[in-house]
C-alpha cells in the first residue's frame, strides 16, 4: 500500500507536519489489516505500536474484572489511537481496539513517535490538543455518569446517535435510525436490561417504535425534554 | 452566497447557521434549541408547535434581529 504524504497530514497530530517528517512517517508505518470482530490490541498489552486507521471503524473499549464492556469511543478513518507508548515508554493499553467491520490500520511504533516528538514541538502539541479534546469529552461524560439519571443518559446517547445517523424519509416524519441496544447500554454505561426496559417505557408513551437493531423516533422533542432534565 | 428567505420550513439549523445573530433569540424565547442534537431536523413551525408559541410571532421576533421588516 502506498502511503500518501497528503492522506499523513488529515490525521490531527501530523496535520502540521513537513513533507519530509511526513515521508519518514509513511516509512515507518506498516500497514495491518484485520477482520470484523478481531483486535489490533488488547487492554493490558505494551503499548509497543500506535496506530493510525485508513479504512474501516474500529470501536475503543474497555472491560472490568467482573467481564462487563464500556464503549470509549469509535475510530474513523484518518484518527490516531493508542498513542500511549508515544508518551509513556512503559505504558500498556488502557483499552482494546476491536474492529467494528474489516479494517486497516498503519502501525508505528510508539518509540519512532517519541523519538521524533523530542525535535519536532508540532507533534507535541498536536498530540496534546488531541488529548485534551479527549479530557474534555471524559469530563463530558463523568458529569452525565455522576448527576444524571440513567434515563436520561440513554435519552441522550440516543440523541447523540440520531444526530450523526439519524435520517427523515419525509420532512415532517418521523427519524429513523439503525444501532444495536448493546451499543447504547456500552455507551450510558448501564446494561442491556436497563436499556431495552427504558426504550420500551418510551415506547408505551409514544415517544419512539422499536424494531430489531432499529428505532424510530416519533416525538422527538419528548426526547429532548428527557434529555435535558426538563421532564421531572 | 445564495440565501435561503426565512420561512417556517426552514430547519432549526438551517436558520441558525444562515444568520448565526438569531441564536439568542432561541434563547429569549426558553427553547432548548441551542445546541440541540435536533436541530437538523426540527423546522421552526415544529419549535412554534412544541413550545406553544404564535408562529408569526416567532419569525417576527428571528426578523427583528436580523433588521428584516
Amino acid at each position: 500500500m502506498q502511503i500518501k504524504i497528503e492522506d499523513l497530514r488529515r490525521v490531527v497530530v501530523f496535520r502540521n507536519g513537513s513533507d519530509e517528517d511526513l515521508a519518514q512517517i509513511a516509512r515507518n508505518a506498516l500497514p495491518r489489516s484485520i477482520e470484523d470482530g478481531s483486535y489490533f490490541f488488547l487492554q493490558g498489552d505494551p503499548a509497543h505500536y500506535l496506530y493510525v486507521l485508513t479504512s474501516g471503524r474500529v470501536k475503543l473499549l474497555q472491560n472490568n474484572p467482573a467481564g462487563q464492556q464500556v464503549n470509549l469511543r469509535t475510530i474513523n478513518p484518518w484518527q490516531m489511537f493508542g498513542a500511549l507508548g508515544a508518551v509513556h515508554r512503559q505504558a500498556t493499553y488502557p483499552a482494546s481496539a476491536q474492529a467494528l467491520e474489516d479494517s486497516t490500520a498503519l502501525a508505528m511504533e510508539s518509540s519512532f513517535l517519541h523519538q521524533m516528538m523530542e525535535t519536532r514541538p508540532y507533534l507535541s502539541f498536536d498530540l496534546m490538543h488531541l488529548m485534551t479534546a479527549y479530557i474534555q469529552e471524559m469530563q463530558e461524560r463523568y458529569r452525565e455518569l455522576a448527576t444524571e439519571r440513567v434515563e436520561q443518559r440513554i435519552a441522550r446517547a440516543l440523541l447523540r446517535l440520531t444526530a450523526q445517523l439519524g435520517r427523515r424519509l419525509d420532512p415532517e416524519k418521523d427519524i429513523e435510525l439503525s444501532f444495536s441496544r448493546q451499543d447504547l447500554a456500552e455507551m450510558t454505561g448501564t446494561t442491556l436490561y436497563t436499556v431495552s426496559r427504558t426504550l420500551s417505557d418510551w415506547e408505551r408513551r409514544g415517544i419512539l417504535k422499536t424494531g430489531r437493531e432499529r428505532v424510530t423516533i416519533c416525538e422527538p422533542h419528548s426526547l429532548v425534554q428527557i434529555a435535558e432534565g426538563l421532564d421531572e | 452566497m445564495n440565501q435561503p428567505q426565512l420561512s417556517l420550513h426552514l430547519s432549526v439549523a438551517q436558520v441558525q447557521q444562515n444568520w448565526p445573530e438569531t441564536v439568542g433569540v432561541f434563547s429569549q424565547l426558553k427553547t432548548a434549541c441551542v445546541g440541540c442534537y435536533l436541530q437538523r431536523f426540527c423546522t421552526l413551525q415544529e419549535v412554534a408547535d412544541y413550545y406553544h408559541l404564535d408562529p408569526e410571532t416567532l419569525l417576527e421576533s428571528l426578523r427583528l434581529v436580523l433588521h428584516i421588516t
